[in-house]
């Protein structure tokens, strides 16, 4: 009875609880058509009446990877044209790499330590920015009012130096890559690692204090 | 299915709310992503009045309903590609309505709060003939006031409805989960009811 009672109270509910209104159909599919862009998705009037010109222009699609390559093209092109010729138009010289030769020679190739393909990266890298360095100062040496830019550009140069074998210098054999770059840039004013050289006691140590 | 009954799902909304979901939905919702935009009214034709109503019972708000069964299309047209076919597209459409009217109701559900004039909001008919009408108000109340989920489970079932099955599909849960969910919502309903009703008749 309690049940019966209780399902009648339902099913009543379920005509009279929020019964709803007849739906708004053409209200709200005008509005659904309108934000899910159907409306732009299918022209409006027939295709045919639509001109040759505008249907050759849907019809005509470039393929994605003809934009990419496009866009390759004309990234190594710019890249090439600025790096080979010069603002004056006239091709630009390369001094890096004559210039290069000279730190490498410096190199003790037949340095075991520098076997490995980036200590001799490494250390060309640093022959080039000492060579460099070396033309900068040239020019300033001919002008009096410029010696205290040069020397700035020393002391920076050489920190920089000392900056980068530091970092190199915790990985195991740096007296010697100490040594070979040390050799590069010309100076004696190198700082003493006192972290790492008495960590070494092999003939890598040794070639360190030689070098000293 | 022949061409001339499949003509006639554009005319009648009935008729393609019955055949459509079986026949030629998948048809129905390729033509949809291809940019057929009759296509996408025959699908609207077929499922707006059940989303709508669907909505309405979860809302009890007619503006809210119109408003929540667009959200439904717009988000049940630009997310079509990923409809899998694994259920059918009711189930899919129906899913999509509760969780947008779920979210949606979250954020003005301080606004259901204030209604304090039942009657104003949702008007009673007087189809049921027989049933006490403060009894009648009393339920409808106990219904608002359930938990949501509760709440849910029996506006699809005992309002609307929907089958276990169904209802467990578009809510992601166990037909277990949904048949429990019923019987502690039926359970709070009588324990609201029961002082109301005569002396030891709702007293389970």
């Amino acid at each position: 009875m309690t049940d019966d009672r209780f399902d009648k109270l339902m099913r009543d509910a379920a005509d009279t609880f929020r019964r709803p209104p007849e739906p708004p159909t053409e209200e709200m599919w005008a509005e659904i058509e309108a934000r899910a862009g159907l409306e732009s998705s299918t022209p409006a009037v027939p295709i045919a009446s639509i001109t040759p010109r505008v249907q050759a222009r849907r019809g005509f699609r470039i393929p994605s990877w003809v934009g990419i390559a496009a866009t390759l093209v004309i990234g190594i092109g710019i890249g090439r044209g600025s790096t080979v010729v010069g603002r004056d138009g006239v091709p630009a010289r390369i001094d890096t790499i004559a210039v290069a030769e000279l730190p490498s020679a410096a190199v003790p190739r037949n340095d075991p330590a520098l076997d490995r393909p980036y200590e001799v990266e490494a250390s060309q890298y640093l022959g080039q920015t000492a060579a460099q360095t070396g033309q900068l100062q040239r020019p300033l040496h001919r002008d009096p009012a410029a010696l205290g830019v040069e020397s700035a550009v020393h002391a920076a140069v050489h920190g920089a130096d000392a900056t980068c074998a530091d970092a190199v210098g915790t990985a195991q054999g740096a007296p010697r890559r100490r040594a070979g770059l040390r050799s590069l840039c010309g100076s004696a004013a190198w700082p003493r690692p006192a972290t790492t050289a008495p960590r070494t006691t092999d003939g890598s140590s040794r070639h360190f204090q030689r070098s000293a | 299915m022949s061409d001339a009954s499949n003509q006639q799902h554009v005319t009648s909304p009935v008729v393609a709310l019955q055949t459509t979901a079986r026949v030629s939905e998948p048809d129905l919702i390729a033509r949809v992503l291809s940019g057929d935009r009759i296509a996408a009214r025959e699908l609207y034709d077929a499922h707006s009045s059940r989303v709508y109503r669907l909505a309405f019972r979860l809302t009890g708000d007619a503006d809210l309903a119109r408003e929540f069964t667009q959200d439904t299309f717009v988000r049940a047209f630009s997310q079509l590609a990923r409809f899998r076919g694994d259920a059918a597209l009711s189930t899919w459409l129906h899913r999509i309505t509760v969780t947008v009217v779920a979210n949606a109701m979250r954020k003005v559900k301080r606004f259901r709060e204030r209604e304090t004039d039942l009657e104003d909001v949702h008007p009673i008919s007087s189809d049921g003939a027989g049933v006490d009408p403060v009894l009648r108000e009393r339920l409808h109340r106990a219904i608002e006031d359930l938990p949501e989920i509760y709440r849910t489970t029996v506006i699809m079932h005992d309002i609307e409805g929907y089958t276990h099955t169904e209802i467990a599909e578009v809510l992601g849960v166990a037909e277990g989960t949904c048949k429990s969910r019923l019987s502690q919502a039926r359970a709070q309903l009588r324990a609201v009811l029961a002082d109301l009703a005569p002396r030891g008749e709702y007293e389970s």
